[in-house]
């Protein structure tokens, strides 16, 4: 899925810039003082009223930020990463990932995938069971999946089941029928699924929330009302709500009644909604925070810290050309591109986020063939940035063109957006001498300017939807919507589509690695330019942080922490 | 009085129509749509526009929003899925005008004291003590008062909790932050009014009458200064009551100013139009008051 708007956070209020926040906080101190004075003069009696939340202080309880609002806990339709981070932790799907973002059983008790990796027969556990009481059962993902899709439901997430399940997309656009689609449950613990095609990392997502379960009797009976509130709501994961206000939090509490609660230690898992990051901070210092992202000058200050870590999503930000344009028909000036800035300054010195620089298309961690990552098996694929070379490059390739035209850069309205194309104009305008025009969109209009094939060059920004390297390579096919770009090359279709049918992993992730070899190395159809991370900042109370790099989010039972 | 009161009625009434006519137009001509995911199919986008009855021609659109409005409802939240824009405003409302009262109580009780006894010790340190408090008020935002706040008293010297709603501790440091404003300009406005009236021939007249300082100042001077602060003080009270984004953002309070902003971010039709009509009614009640108060603070005032 694009990541760009999952990336965006409530617009906070911004200081001036090039003050640090402790310059400005002692500043201001002295100046108002009189204001200082007359806050604690007038509230004297009541100052020992506060410590409402927070647990930094129980062993057993984390507080973290959740940033925004929670939007909608209904698995079926929501969307934003806020509620996938509660429901990641309140529910249980067939298969959990683990710390290893590996798939293991959790609702599913075994699986039984036949020969050609088109059928998927799932044992439900004994004994697993709701929060009202009422057991988990295989209709109960039947019941879910089909309500995904039906289309009065409205799921904007149906693509993730119908993408994959045979006659999933027929029924979700209308015109099949629920019965064909290939979800069945032949008794109370057996769930059949058919494929579309053989595709390894689907167990992995069937820990994703659009493949949660949900109660029918229960779901019906709320009805409209289903979700809105806790107890609207039962669970059958490590966790239940104990309290849930959409724009205060949530708060939740292990389950006795989930089947792996031995290995769950934390007790509760406080989600507070804190967006000012100064607040934040303030809060993770004072120990009501256990958890919590920073960046910019924060990561400066905190990056020698014991307390900071770094987490990278399954996530590439990356720069396209449009090939329609004549100047990126020319490879040399598209190879120039990808080398004519400096990528290590662009995640240091502008982002400053944690996010690594990309040697290649498809992000660190997505799996490779055994127990390697993709990255490791292909290695870099990317040249490093060579101001030389890459104006020799651009030297070449306007020669061929017969000028120097002016390159319009589209970029998007968010703070981040602007400074990186200011990054890149200059960097590109300094190392190649290139004439570089930024055009500031706001971002729908910049998807939309793109998907008309209207730009010249652009970057954008995609999450993993499941882990593995097909959920990025299959975007810069000829026929992918995706490809605004147009990029086509006939070998990489085909290596791709080959790919799609290859049964054998080791063989098929041979073919994704030669297709990126061809997409980066030889025809620079895309300059990757960085893995999103996350900054982080943990109370050494907590000896293993885990977020899911995709999908999920922070999976609390993961968590471990000191006693 | 009570015919002007009803007609007054009538006429918020046509307003507030008016309001929300222009506002739903308004909402629909923003740019983007409220489901703006790529990967959403064709259908799907069809079926949600059809949940919302986003699919219907504008005008009808309008006929049914201002037939449920008539009834009290506001519509769902999309942004909220499907959560009714009225349970959000009354879960939130409430928490913005709790902070906002006391600031206004914070801040009217010192202003007012620090105006009088400006005027009254005129050219005094008491005098330019006020005008300096009352200056820096109106110069330091609360966006900066407000997080050097937090980093010192809650955060460095521990004596207030730094954010969240919890308990009434918690509601001090952001209704300290929006006083500071209200003290400033109180005490500006009631400083200058009451030196113009000190030198009222009906004031020499009374202290002439044998009338005892306090009566002078109390019944005479402060009453008849008090009408201009009426003017400027309302809308104020208003725009503090219905929240106030800033100080929401920086407390982390759950407030009703967030939802406003947010909702025209994520083209959220039903709570922008919600929200406006309940900012819209409280701004129409409180010119209402203002009247009925200019009445009662000077009778020549004659409402008719």
């Amino acid at each position: 899925m694009r990541i760009e708007e999952m990336l965006k956070s409530g617009s906070g209020v911004r200081r001036a810039p090039g003050m640090s926040r402790k310059e400005f906080l002692r500043l201001g101190g002295a100046g108002v003082a009189g204001a200082a004075l007359l806050s604690t003069a007038g509230c004297g009696v009541f100052e020992s009223g506060g410590g409402g939340g927070g647990g930094g202080g129980s062993t057993k309880t984390v507080a973290f930020n959740l940033e925004d609002a929670v939007r909608d806990l209904d698995s079926a339709t929501t969307t934003d990463s806020v509620s996938t981070d509660i429901l990641l932790n309140v529910m249980s799907g067939l298969y959990r990932l683990d710390v290893n973002t590996r798939p293991v059983p959790d609702m599913a008790e075994s699986v039984d995938i036949s020969e050609d990796q088109l059928s998927y027969t799932f044992k439900i556990r004994d004994g697993v069971k709701w929060s009202n009481g009422d057991p988990v059962t295989a209709h109960d993902f039947e019941y879910a999946w089909k309500r995904v899709l039906n289309p009065d439901t409205g799921a904007q997430y149906a693509y993730i089941i119908t993408t994959f399940v045979k006659g999933a997309a027929e029924y979700n656009e209308g015109d099949g029928s629920a019965d064909d689609v290939a979800v069945k449950a032949t008794d109370d613990k057996t769930l059949e699924v058919e494929l579309l095609a053989p595709s390894p990392f689907w167990l992995g997502l069937t820990s994703f929330f659009t493949y949660l379960p949900q109660n029918q009797k229960f779901v019906e009976q709320q009805g409209e009302d289903y979700a809105l509130n806790k107890d609207a709501l039962i669970f059958n994961g490590p966790y239940v709500l104990s309290d849930f206000k959409p724009t205060q939090g949530a708060t939740m509490t292990k389950s006795d009644d989930y089947w792996n609660k031995a290995n769950v230690p934390v007790q509760k898992a406080e989600g507070k909604i804190v967006k000012e990051l100064d607040t934040a901070v303030n809060l993770y210092e004072s120990g009501e925070l256990d958890v919590q992202g920073i960046e910019g000058e924060y990561v400066e200050e905190y990056k020698d810290s014991p307390e900071y870590q770094t987490v990278t999503y399954f996530a590439t930000f990356y720069m396209v050309g449009n090939q329609k344009e004549e100047v990126f028909q020319n490879l040399n000036i598209r190879k120039a591109i990808q080398i004519g800035y400096d990528r290590d300054a662009l995640v240091n010195q502008i982002l400053k986020n944690g996010s690594p620089a990309a040697p290649g298309y498809v992000p660190f961690g997505i799996a490779g063939p055994g127990k390697e990552t993709f990255r490791e098996y292909v290695g870099a694929v990317q040249p490093e940035f060579d101001p030389e070379k890459a104006k020799s490059l651009f030297q070449k390739g306007t020669d061929e063109l017969g000028g120097n035209p002016t390159i319009e850069l589209l970029a998007y309205d968010d703070s981040t957006a602007r400074d990186i194309a200011t990054f890149l104009q200059s960097q590109f305008q300094e190392n190649l001498g290139a004439k570089i025009d930024i055009k500031v969109q706001p971002f729908d209009r910049k998807l939309e300017l793109e998907s008309q094939g209207n730009f010249q060059l652009s970057w954008q920004g995609w999450i993993a939807d499941y882990n593995d390297p097909m959920t990025f390579m299959d975007l810069f096919e000829s026929t992918s919507s995706f490809n605004t770009q147009k990029y086509s090359n006939p070998e990489y279709d085909k290596l791709i589509s080959q790919a799609r049918e290859e049964l054998d992993q080791d063989k098929r992730m041979d073919m994704l690695r030669q297709a990126e070899i061809i997409l980066v190395e030889d025809d620079a159809g895309t300059a990757p330019m960085y893995y999103q991370g996350q900054a982080l900042l943990i109370k050494p109370t907590i000896t293993r942080y885990v977020n899911q790099p995709y999908g999920g989010g922070k999976d609390i039972s993961l968590w471990r922490i000191k006693a | 009085m009570l015919r002007y009161v009803a007609r007054r009625l009538v006429i918020m009434f046509v307003t507030l129509f008016v309001i929300i006519t222009v506002t739903f137009f308004i909402s629909k001509a923003l740019p983007g749509t409220p489901f703006a995911d790529d990967k959403l199919t064709p259908q799907s986008r069809e079926v949600l526009f059809a949940k919302y009855g986003l699919d219907q021609p504008l005008i009808v659109q309008y006929a049914k929003y201002m037939l449920q409005v008539a009834q009290g409802n506001l519509g769902d939240s999309f942004y909220f899925e499907s959560r009714p824009v009225t349970q959000i405003i009354l879960e939130q409302a409430p928490v913005s005008a709790f902070i906002g009262i006391q600031a206004v109580i914070m801040g009217l009780i010192p202003g007012l004291i620090f105006g009088v006894a400006a005027a009254l010790r005129h050219n005094s340190v008491i005098d330019y003590t006020a005008t300096a408090i009352a200056v820096a008020g109106i110069s330091v935002p609360s966006f900066v008062l407000a997080p050097i706040m937090q980093y010192w008293i809650g955060f460095k010297w521990g004596l207030l909790p730094i954010a969240f709603f919890d308990s009434w501790a918690h509601s001090i440091m952001p209704s300290v932050a929006l006083a500071v404003f209200v003290v400033a300009i109180v005490a500006r406005y009631v400083r200058s009014e009451m030196l113009e009236v000190l030198g009222q021939d009906y004031v020499t007249l009374a202290k002439a009458k044998g009338l005892t300082y306090v009566a002078v100042v109390g019944r005479h001077v402060l009453r008849n200064s008090l009408i201009p602060l009426v003017t400027v003080l309302l809308p104020l009270v208003v725009g503090i009551v219905t929240g106030s984004i800033v100080i929401e953002q920086i407390f982390a309070i759950p407030g009703i100013g967030t939802l406003f902003v947010q909702s025209i971010q994520v083209n959220d039709y039903a709570t922008i139009l919600g929200t406006t009509i309940f900012y819209s009614t409280f701004f129409i009640l409180a010119f209402l008051v203002q009247d009925i108060l200019y009445a009662i603070i000077d009778p020549r005032i004659r409402v008719a």
